[in-house]
């Protein structure tokens, strides 16, 4: 059976359980609605006036689209340098990663109140989480990416000349390519997260994850679950992409 | 000093020179006020005033949490072997339900604890399913990979040997499944640990995320500031027991090189 069929069956096999479970009953309909309910809400969810949502869709989509593209940014132009200087110098390789493997395992969910605390509940702290999620998987991609390279053509680079720069940007960046795509991948995904787990614990601006929050809280249930559509709809838009780029830049390196 | 030794020293130098470092560098921000110290409690003030830290109430919830994380460990390790065989050793359940698995993983599960909420109302129920969720996907995934990689011919030559299927499984399949089975267990305690402090942060009165919430709305900052480095040695402790229990497992089997 083709790949995509078979991919679809348990999407169908999903939707028809959501629609027909809460319509007989067996599911109370305030904690799953049918998926019938869900798609009529998205109107309401997108309507620029919506009465349940302050701020309306859109205006939460930008903030968090704002927060997440900042927060990756910084994240990337601080942890791609770093990463090449600490997986370079094997001195410094074989000590801090280490430290970075145990730094990486402190659940970032206990920093959440000290960092409100510090920043506020506007955007601010809530980029910061993303660049505190988004660091580490890409730091530590790039440093493993850089040790996996073999050190022969560190060799052949030095026995026919090359500098620094030229090994630079003709061995170590190409070789450690895919190693740094994934850690982008992986980075993206961990400021999505910090972003969007900040938003819903606290947030004064909102965003996707403070409506989440706010539609549980107000049991507007139907819109709730149109936003974690929506939301999981951005994820694998986020996937798609990736294993696209992933694909163009490896078939043109190699 | 040969020069591996004295390599080797210099590392362990700069490791502790770092970790007294970060202290200092925290202690001089209080300090001298660049964080304000009233958001923001030293070092030297969560010693001063350790035993109103180490109240009944923070230790009570350090168990409590502990607790629930063995809890969902257990849960999650079990179930996730056995998910992770099913859906890899079935061709149809691999190509079909793994990629929505590896997309679950990818997004913030966060958005899903409402639903928990809803379904297992408060306390232990919520946290340890909500912490199940987490920590079983890194699992069932790795292992529903890893399954199809192993090498057919392992397989084919227990069997000319006459082994039975559960010599196959227990020579063969599970010390194949092995490294990867530690290091998805790494992975499925950081999401049983990242579950827990977010389901108890986001509503309850129990454990440690609780906990931590009630300190920041209440300016307590020692107290906070005690629990969350209280609770990170706690957790960075268990992160590199496991690491050892892999690292030590991967050694005698030859896997490592060192």
């Amino acid at each position: 059976m083709n790949k995509h069929v078979l991919r679809l069956i348990p999407l169908g096999v999903i939707l028809v359980i959501w629609q027909i479970l809460p319509s007989m009953g067996i599911i109370s309909k305030f904690i799953l609605p049918p998926i019938s309910s869900v798609l009529e809400s998205f109107p309401q969810l997108f309507n620029p006036n919506n009465q349940f949502i302050p701020g309306g869709f859109y205006y939460n989509f930008q903030i968090t689209i704002y927060e997440i593209l900042i927060a990756y940014l910084v994240s990337i132009a601080i942890a791609l340098p770093l990463g090449f200087l600490i997986g370079y110098y094997s001195l410094l390789r074989d000590s801090l990663e280490p430290i970075l493997y145990i730094l990486y395992s402190i659940p970032a969910p206990l920093l959440y109140p000290a960092i409100y605390l510090l920043f506020g509940l506007g955007y601010l702290s809530k980029i910061i989480l993303g660049i505190l999620l988004g660091i580490f998987p890409l730091l530590i991609n790039v440093i493993s990416g850089l040790r996996n390279l073999d050190q022969m053509y560190f060799t052949v680079a030095t026995a026919y000349g090359a500098d620094g720069k030229q090994t630079f940007i003709k061995v170590a960046l190409p070789g450690s390519m895919p190693a740094i795509l994934s850690g982008l991948r992986l980075s993206l995904g961990g400021t999505f997260i910090g972003v969007i787990v900040g938003q819903l614990l606290a947030s004064s601006d909102g965003g996707l994850g403070w409506i989440i929050s706010f539609t549980a809280q107000n049991f507007i249930i139907d819109q709730m679950y149109a936003t974690i559509i929506i939301i999981m709809l951005l994820v694998y838009l986020m996937l798609s992409m990736f294993e696209f780029l992933e694909s163009k830049l490896l078939k043109y390196l190699r | 000093m040969n020069k591996n030794k004295k390599r080797t020293l210099l590392i362990f130098l700069i490791q502790i020179a770092s970790f007294i470092l970060f202290f200092i560098l925290w202690e001089i921000l209080v300090r001298f006020n660049i964080l304000t110290s009233l958001l923001v409690a030293s070092p030297s003030q969560i010693i001063k005033s350790l035993n109103i830290v180490l109240n009944a109430e923070l230790i009570n919830a350090l168990l409590y949490t502990l607790y629930v994380m063995l809890i969902s460990m257990i849960i999650s390790i079990v179930t996730g072997i056995g998910l992770g065989i099913l859906i890899g050793g079935i061709k149809y359940l691999k190509e079909g339900i793994l990629p929505y698995f590896i997309l679950i993983y990818a997004t913030p599960k966060v958005i899903f604890l409402p639903i928990f909420w809803f379904l297992f109302g408060l306390g232990l129920n919520y946290q340890v399913s909500f912490a199940v969720f987490h920590g079983i996907l890194p699992i069932a995934i790795n292992l529903a990979i890893q399954i199809n990689m192993i090498d057919k011919r392992l397989i084919t030559i227990a069997r000319s040997f006459g082994a039975s299927s559960y010599n196959i499984y227990t020579k063969v399949i599970l010390p194949s499944l092995m490294p990867i089975l530690l290091g998805s267990i790494r992975l499925c305690f950081y999401g049983v640990v990242v579950g827990i402090v977010i389901s108890q942060l986001y509503i309850g009165n129990t454990g440690v995320g609780y906990l931590a919430g009630y300190y920041t709305a209440t300016y307590n900052i020692t107290n906070l500031y005690g629990l969350i480095l209280i609770f990170g040695i706690l957790v960075m402790i268990i992160y590199w027991g496991l690491i050892r229990v892999e690292v030590n497992y991967l050694k005698k089997r030859g896997l490592l090189k060192s």
